[in-house]
C-alpha cells in the first residue's frame, strides 16, 4: 500500500512540474473551491454532480440522510485574470458621468497596457435552479440537478490596446491577431445514479462506488472568435494597410444573437460524467484513505438556432482619407458581413480528475464507521486535466491539496491551495455550517480577495445553501 | 434559538457584508486622445490633368512622350441656291403664221448646258395680239417634263388684241442636250385661218440649278463668313505662351470638295485669331499658295478640278504661323469668296456638293511662359453627413505636411481657398501653409536638362498646423476655390535655351499627411 502511495505522490509530483501553462478549471462546487479544487475523492451528495457522480451516494460520517436538495441557492463565481478587478473597472469604466467622463491620461492608458496586454479574462458562474440527492437504500443514490452555467473569457492583445489608445504609429505593424473572445450560457439537466459495491477478497480496496451521470444540454447562446490575423500597417508615407481577416460564430435563441432567456434552446447536445471513488484498506487504524477518478464533461452540444457568422475583411488601402471612395470602402470593411451557417457542434469540456482523500478520526476506524462518527479531519490531493478549450476551459492542469477541520459539528473551516489555473499558486478557505437540516458553504480561492475584494482581479465566491431530510 | 440558529445568522450577515463591498458601479465609457497618422492625399498629376482637357494634347511616344497641342478649325459650305444664274432678258421674235419653224432661244450667253435639274426659275413666253386669232403649239426639244420625261409644250389659243402669257416653271423640267449648248431648241407652229405676220417674247428669270453638267462660266458664289469656337479646346488658359516652333509637316491649310466638281478658287481667304482677352492676329499665307508668292494676310487657294482635296503646308518660312499660334485663339474667324470654275472646263455640279476648307495646327509644348497661364477652379466640397460633422468636434489638433514632388519643368504658384456656401472665406489652406502675405504657395519647377526637359526632381515640403476652432470650421465648408499660375522658370533653362519642354510623363506627385489628435468618445 505505501508502494502504491509513494507512486501516486511521485506521479503526482510530475505532474506538478510539468504543468507549463496554467489557467482556470470552471469549478462548481462549494466546498472544494475552498479546499485547493479537491473533490474528486472526498465530495458528498449535492456537490458531487459534476466532479465525480460515484461521490452523490457520499455524505459527512456523521450524517445518514435521505434526501439532499438545493434551490437557487447554490451560487458560484470565478472571475480571473491578472488585471481586471472591482478597483480597475471602476476606475476606468465609471468614474465620470456621460456628459463629463473620465480622461485617460497618458499614465492610465499606459497602466491599461501594461495591465491587460495579453492577459486573458476568464469569467464562470454557476447558479443551480433545483438540485435533489436521493439515496435509496438497497437501490443506490439518485440525483437530478438543473443548473445554468455561464462562461467567458477574452483576450486583448498589446498592439490592439495600443492602437485603441495612442493611434497608430508609423512604420509599424500592428497584430491583431491576439484579440479573442468565447462565450456560452448553457442550460444542463444532470441526471446521476450511484451505487456502492463491496469488494471482497481484495488487499487493497475495501468497496467501491462508481456513478454515471447522463446530462441533456440546453444550449441558450454561444460564441466565439473562430478565425482573427486581421493586422494593421501604416509605413512611412502614412498609407494604412488593413490585412486578414476575423470570423465570430454565434448561436442562441435570438435572431440578433443577443442573450435571452428562453426555454426554446438554440442547441441541444448530452454530457457524460463517470466516475469511482474506491475505500482503500489498511492505510492507517485512525484513518480511511479514499482513491477518486473521474471523466466529465464528456459531449457535446449541436447548435441549430440563428447560427450566424459575422464576418470582417480587414483588406483594405487607405492612402488618401479625403477620397470619399476609400472612405466608404473602408466604411463597408468596418461594417460586418452577417451570413447564416450550417449546425455547428462544439465538444463540451472534458476534464479528468484523479485525486486521493485522507478522513482522520478521533476513533478507530471501525468504531467511527458503526458509530457515525464525526470526522477531525480531511486532506485531499487532486490532479485536474482539462481536454478542451472551450467554455473558458483549458487543456492545461491543476494539482490541488486541501483539508478541512471539523471544529465541532457544526463548523468546519476548510483550506488549501492549488498550482495551476491563471492564478498560478493560489491559496483557497472556506467554511461549512451545518446547522441541523441546513447545511451553508462559502468559499473562495482568492484569500485577499476576502478582505478587498475591489482590488483583486481573481475574484472567486461560492456559496450554497444545502437541505438534508434523514 | 440555539447555538446554530446564531450560527446561521451569523454567517448570513458576513456573506451579505462581504458581497455588498464589492460595489460595481454602472459603467460609463471613458475619453481619451489618440494621435492617428493619416494620409490625406497621395496625387500625381501630368500635363493633361493640369490643363485638363486631354481632347486637343497629345504626346509622342517615340519622342519623350513630348507633348503637343492641336487645334482645328474646319469651314463647311453646302451650296444650295448658291449656284445661281442671272437668266436671260426679254427677247422678241417675228414669225408668220400657218408655217411650222425652228427656232433657237439663248438662255445664258457663256454657260453650255449638257444637263441641268432647276430649283427654281421661269421661263416665259408672251405671245401678243394681232389682228385674227390664232393658236400655237409648239414643243421645246431640249426641255423635258420632270413627271413623264416629255417634251416641254406650249398649246394656247391667241386672241385677237389679247396677249397671252406661258409660264413654265423650270422646277418641274430639266434640261438635256446632246452636246453642251447654250439654247432652248424650240419647234413652233401658229395656226390661223389666213397668214399674217405674229411676234413673240421669251424671258428666262434668275434661277438655280440643282444639278448641272456642261461647261459653266465662271461662278463667284459670294463672300462668306463663318467661325470657329475653341480649336484648341474650351479651357484656353489666360496669359501668354511663346511656343518655340511649331511641329514639322503636321501644320495645314486643307481645302476639300465632294463630288467632281470644276476647279474651285478660295479666293481672298483671310483667318483671324482670337484669343480669350480679345487680342486679334491674322494668319498670313502665301499670296496664291505658291511657293515664292508673297506672304499677306489675305490671300487665294485652288482646289484643282481633278482632285478632291488639296493641302497646303504651313511653316514658320511661309506664314506667320508661330505668331498666330502664341495668341491662343480662342476663336477663328474665316472669310473666303469661292469662285467655281474660273478655267472654263467642263464638268458638273449639285446644289448639295460642299466645299471645306479646314486649318490644322500643331505645336509641340517647347515653350516658355512669361506672363503666367491661370487655371482656376471652383468645386462644391462639404461634409453632408450630420455624424461626420459631429465627428470634427473631437479633433484637437492636426500637424499637416504636404511634400510635392515636380518632375514638370513649370513653376506653379498656388491659392487654395476654403470657402462656405456663401462664398465666405472659412480657411486660406495656401496661406496656412505658406505662410505668405498674397496667401500663396509655390512649388519650384523641376531642373531642366541640355534637350530642354526636365531631368530631375524638384521637392518641396510644406507644413502646417490647425486647431481644434481651424478644424471646426470645416464644418462649415461648401466650396473650395484653386487656383494656380503656371510659369517657367528661366534660372533653371540652362542656356542657350529659352524654352522648356513638356513631356507627357513628367509629374508632379502631391503627398499630404498628417497627426490628428482626436478624442475618442462615445
Amino acid at each position: 500500500m505505501i508502494n502504491i502511495l509513494k507512486l501516486l505522490f511521485a506521479l503526482l509530483l510530475i505532474f506538478i512540474f510539468s504543468i507549463n501553462k496554467l489557467y482556470a478549471q470552471n469549478f462548481i462546487n462549494v466546498r472544494g473551491l475552498a479546499m485547493g479544487k479537491t473533490s474528486v475523492a472526498d465530495s458528498y451528495e449535492l456537490d458531487a454532480f459534476n466532479n465525480n457522480p460515484a461521490n452523490i451516494l457520499k455524505q459527512k460520517s456523521n450524517n445518514n440522510a435521505t434526501v439532499y436538495f438545493s434551490a437557487f441557492l447554490n451560487i458560484n463565481y470565478n472571475q480571473n485574470s491578472s488585471y481586471l478587478s472591482t478597483s480597475f473597472y471602476n476606475k476606468y469604466f465609471t468614474g465620470g458621468t456621460a456628459e463629463n467622463p473620465v480622461y485617460l491620461s497618458e499614465k492610465d492608458k499606459q497602466d491599461i497596457i501594461n495591465s491587460a496586454s495579453g492577459e486573458p479574462v476568464y469569467v464562470f458562474a454557476n447558479l443551480k435552479d433545483v438540485s435533489v440527492v436521493y439515496n435509496s437504500e438497497n437501490s443506490g443514490s439518485f440525483g437530478l440537478s438543473l443548473e445554468e452555467k455561464v462562461a467567458g473569457n477574452f483576450i486583448l492583445s498589446k498592439d490592439f490596446l495600443e492602437l485603441g489608445l495612442y493611434g497608430n504609429e508609423i512604420n509599424r505593424v500592428y497584430d491583431l491577431s491576439g484579440v479573442s473572445h468565447n462565450a456560452a450560457w448553457v442550460r444542463q439537466l444532470n441526471l446521476t445514479y450511484a451505487k456502492n459495491f463491496k469488494i471482497k477478497n481484495n488487499n487493497l480496496i475495501d468497496n467501491i462506488a462508481v456513478g454515471v451521470s447522463v446530462k441533456p444540454q440546453f444550449g441558450q447562446y454561444y460564441t466565439t472568435t473562430q478565425k482573427n490575423n486581421l493586422s494593421v500597417t501604416t509605413n512611412n508615407s502614412f498609407e494604412i494597410q488593413g490585412n486578414g481577416q476575423a470570423e465570430f460564430l454565434f448561436s442562441s435563441t435570438s435572431e440578433d444573437n443577443i442573450p435571452t432567456a428562453t426555454f426554446k434552446p438554440a442547441g441541444f447536445g448530452f454530457g457524460f460524467d463517470i466516475g469511482m471513488n474506491a475505500d482503500l484498506k489498511d492505510v492507517s487504524e485512525y484513518g480511511r484513505l479514499n482513491l477518486g477518478l473521474s471523466v466529465n464533461e464528456f459531449g457535446y452540444i449541436t447548435w441549430t438556432q440563428n447560427t450566424n457568422k459575422y464576418f470582417y475583411n480587414g483588406n483594405f488601402l487607405l492612402t488618401d482619407i479625403t477620397n470619399k471612395e476609400q472612405r466608404d470602402s473602408l466604411n463597408e470593411i468596418i461594417k460586418n458581413t452577417k451570413t447564416v451557417v450550417p449546425s455547428f457542434t462544439t465538444a463540451l469540456p472534458a476534464n479528468i480528475r484523479l485525486g486521493l482523500s485522507y478522513k482522520i478520526f478521533p476513533v478507530k476506524n471501525e468504531i467511527a464507521l458503526k458509530n457515525k462518527t464525526l470526522e477531525t479531519a480531511t486532506i485531499s490531493i487532486e490532479y485536474i486535466q482539462g481536454l478542451s478549450n472551450n467554455f473558458s476551459e483549458t487543456t492545461a492542469s491543476i494539482l490541488g491539496i486541501g483539508g478541512e477541520y471539523n471544529i465541532s459539528d457544526v463548523f468546519c473551516p476548510r483550506t488549501g491551495f492549488s498550482f495551476g489555473g491563471s492564478q498560478g499558486f493560489v491559496f483557497s478557505l472556506g467554511l461549512g455550517v451545518e446547522a441541523g437540516p441546513v447545511m451553508i458553504d462559502v468559499g473562495t480561492y482568492n484569500l485577499s480577495g476576502i478582505f478587498n475584494p475591489n482590488s483583486t482581479s481573481k475574484l472567486s465566491g461560492a456559496f450554497s445553501i444545502k437541505f438534508k431530510i434523514n | 434559538m440555539n447555538s446554530k440558529s446564531y450560527c446561521l445568522i451569523l454567517l448570513s450577515i458576513i456573506i451579505s457584508v462581504y458581497f455588498y463591498s464589492c460595489e460595481i458601479k454602472e459603467p460609463t465609457a471613458p475619453e481619451w486622445d489618440v494621435n492617428l497618422n493619416l494620409p490625406f492625399t497621395s496625387k500625381s498629376y501630368d500635363i493633361f490633368d493640369i490643363i485638363k482637357r486631354s481632347g486637343n494634347v497629345g504626346y509622342d511616344s517615340l519622342n519623350n512622350d513630348f507633348v503637343y497641342l492641336y487645334g482645328e478649325s474646319d469651314y463647311e459650305r453646302k451650296f444650295g441656291e448658291d449656284i445661281k444664274f442671272d437668266g436671260y432678258p426679254e427677247t422678241n421674235i417675228n414669225a408668220l403664221t400657218a408655217v411650222q419653224f425652228d427656232t433657237s432661244l439663248t438662255i445664258d450667253d457663256s454657260t453650255f448646258i449638257l444637263k441641268a435639274d432647276f430649283l427654281n426659275g421661269n421661263l416665259s413666253f408672251k405671245f401678243l395680239n394681232s389682228s385674227s386669232d390664232y393658236s400655237v403649239r409648239a414643243s421645246i426639244k431640249n426641255l423635258f417634263q420632270n413627271s413623264d420625261n416629255d417634251t416641254a409644250r406650249i398649246d394656247a389659243n391667241v386672241n385677237t388684241n389679247s396677249p397671252t402669257i406661258i409660264n413654265l416653271n423650270l422646277e418641274n423640267y430639266h434640261l438635256k442636250n446632246s452636246n453642251p449648248d447654250n439654247t432652248l431648241k424650240m419647234r413652233i407652229y401658229f395656226q390661223s385661218a389666213s397668214q399674217f405676220p405674229v411676234s413673240f417674247s421669251y424671258e428666262l428669270s434668275e434661277y438655280s440649278i440643282k444639278t448641272f453638267e456642261g461647261r459653266l462660266k465662271p461662278l463667284n458664289t459670294g463672300i462668306s463668313t463663318d467661325e470657329v469656337l475653341d480649336p484648341f479646346g474650351s479651357d484656353v488658359p489666360e496669359g501668354e505662351i511663346n511656343f518655340a516652333s511649331i511641329s514639322p509637316n503636321k501644320n495645314f491649310i486643307i481645302l476639300k470638295k465632294y463630288s467632281d466638281l470644276y476647279q474651285v478658287d478660295f479666293a481672298n481667304i483671310s483667318l483671324i485669331g482670337e484669343n480669350k482677352n480679345g487680342n486679334r492676329v491674322r494668319l498670313k499665307y502665301l499670296k496664291y499658295g505658291n511657293s515664292g508668292d508673297p506672304v499677306d494676310s489675305v490671300f487665294t487657294l485652288t482646289l484643282a478640278s481633278g482632285r478632291d482635296s488639296t493641302a497646303f503646308p504651313m511653316n514658320q518660312d511661309n506664314s506667320n504661323i508661330l505668331e498666330f499660334i502664341n495668341n491662343i485663339p480662342k476663336k477663328i474667324i474665316l472669310v473666303r469668296n469661292d469662285i467655281l470654275n474660273s478655267s472654263y472646263q467642263n464638268g458638273m455640279v449639285k446644289y448639295t456638293d460642299s466645299l471645306t476648307i479646314k486649318l490644322q495646327i500643331q505645336v509641340p509644348l517647347d515653350i516658355s511662359i512669361t506672363k503666367p497661364i491661370v487655371f482656376s477652379d471652383t468645386v462644391d466640397a462639404g461634409i453632408s453627413d450630420e455624424s461626420q460633422r459631429k465627428e470634427l468636434d473631437n479633433a484637437k489638433n492636426l500637424q499637416f505636411s504636404l511634400i510635392t514632388e515636380n518632375r514638370i519643368p513649370l513653376k506653379a504658384v498656388s491659392k487654395i481657398l476654403i470657402l462656405d456656401s456663401a462664398f465666405n472665406t472659412l480657411l486660406a489652406i495656401s496661406k496656412i501653409v505658406g505662410n505668405q502675405p498674397d496667401s500663396t504657395v509655390t512649388v519650384n519647377a523641376a531642373p531642366v536638362g541640355v534637350n530642354g526637359f526636365s531631368n530631375n526632381v524638384n521637392t518641396t515640403v510644406f507644413s502646417a498646423e490647425l486647431d481644434s476652432a481651424q478644424i471646426n470650421l470645416l464644418k462649415q465648408m461648401g466650396k473650395v476655390i484653386y487656383e494656380y499660375k503656371l510659369y517657367t522658370d528661366p534660372n533653371l533653362i540652362p542656356p542657350p535655351l529659352t524654352t522648356v519642354k513638356i513631356s507627357g510623363s513628367n509629374l508632379i506627385k502631391f503627398t499630404g499627411f498628417g497627426k490628428l489628435k482626436y478624442r475618442i468618445n462615445f
